[in-house]
């Protein structure tokens, strides 16, 4: 269960986001690969399967809020969604662990 | 050219989401900063941004999106894509140091026929197919689009790529005269324009496939690999 302060959270991210002049700023997103070529592969192997299940949960999240608060649905909320997931973790998800700072930066 | 918000996706609000949910934890995802006009007044902001993600992933030539689509990513980060759309000059006189300093691959998506256009013609062009530069013009009298010589001139180490011929978009019903116009003319601007064949496409608004099954099979006539749209990044061929 989403508590409000979450979900309100959640959408003051949409709004300062969206208030941003798209036209000159760099925004972060996530694409997914789809590979449409004959014969290949079901789906691409994960590359870090426990960032991208981090990543999974933090969209169901933010999804939910989203669907908590909004009756009606449709794909631009889907693209904030995204917009605000990618904005707050495209960094942070991407940090090494702390126990490999001692090492050379490995990401595997 | 319209204004009407045209369909980007081919699946419902329930797929799409369950599609992301399953791209996102499976780690079939891209990680990707989009760029249109890149002013020499926010210089910095994109500095820092290119350097903080510079600490946390590597460059991505179109080779390595091959080896991340065959599960053969062996760099020691992940990979990011900054892509600088719509062929304004301030992403090369602003961006694309910054890009080279940190060390990383821009992606540059090009309207085939805006670099060719005199430059008179380029503002009214740009006012009337969506292609918004900076708010401050800095370019006032000048060209604002890159060149065609400056982009052969950094194609070996950055990845130049069709942004339709005139900015457009597709719906299910474009006719065939548009989807030649844009897709096959401009495939052939570009190749005269640059000297190599684009390998990669988007359309305005990153539509997808699915949406229009003629255009995907002009995208794959002109050997297209691959298409970059608002969610997914497919590969065609």
């Amino acid at each position: 269960m989403l508590s409000d302060a979450f979900i309100d959270e959640v959408f003051a991210d949409i709004e300062r986001l969206t208030s941003r002049d798209y036209a000159e700023i760099g925004v972060p997103m996530f694409l997914i690969a789809e590979d449409l070529s004959p014969g290949a592969a079901a789906s691409v192997p994960p590359v870090s399967p426990h960032r991208s299940a981090l990543l999974g949960a933090a969209f169901d999240q933010v999804w939910a809020a989203i669907v908590a608060r909004k009756p009606e649905l449709d794909a631009v909320d889907i693209s904030r969604a995204i917009e605000v997931v990618a904005d707050r973790y495209i960094l942070a998800l991407a940090a090494s662990e702390f126990s490999r700072l001692t090492d050379e930066p490995t990401y595997v | 050219m319209s204004d009407e918000n045209p369909k980007l996706l081919p699946e419902s609000v329930k797929e799409t989401v369950e599609f992301w949910r399953g791209g996102l934890a499976g780690g079939r995802h891209v990680q990707v900063i989009n760029f249109h006009a890149t002013p020499s007044y926010r210089r910095d902001e994109y500095r820092r941004q290119l350097e903080a993600c510079a600490r946390y992933y590597e460059p991505m030539s179109l080779t390595d999106l091959d080896d991340f689509f065959a599960g053969n990513w062996t760099k020691p980060k992940p990979g990011l894509i900054p892509v600088v759309f719509e062929g304004f000059r301030d992403g090369i006189d602003v961006m694309l140091p910054i890009l080279e300093e940190f060390g990383f691959i821009g992606w540059y998506f090009i309207p085939s026929i805006f670099p060719g256009l005199p430059v008179a013609e380029q503002r009214p062009f740009a006012a009337s197919h969506h292609l918004w530069p900076a708010k401050t013009e800095e370019y006032s009298g000048e060209r604002m689009t890159l060149s065609w010589d400056e982009a052969r001139a950094i194609a070996d180490k950055h990845v130049f790529a069709c942004h339709s011929r005139t900015h457009n978009f597709i719906t299910p019903d474009s006719t065939e005269a548009l989807l030649q116009d844009e897709i096959v003319t401009s495939t052939a601007e570009f190749v005269a324009g640059i000297g190599r064949r684009p390998e990669v496409f988007a359309w305005l608004y990153g539509t997808q496939t699915g949406v229009n099954p003629r255009s995907d099979e002009l995208l794959r006539q002109q050997g297209y690999k691959y298409l970059y749209s608002n969610t997914k990044i497919q590969k065609l061929q």
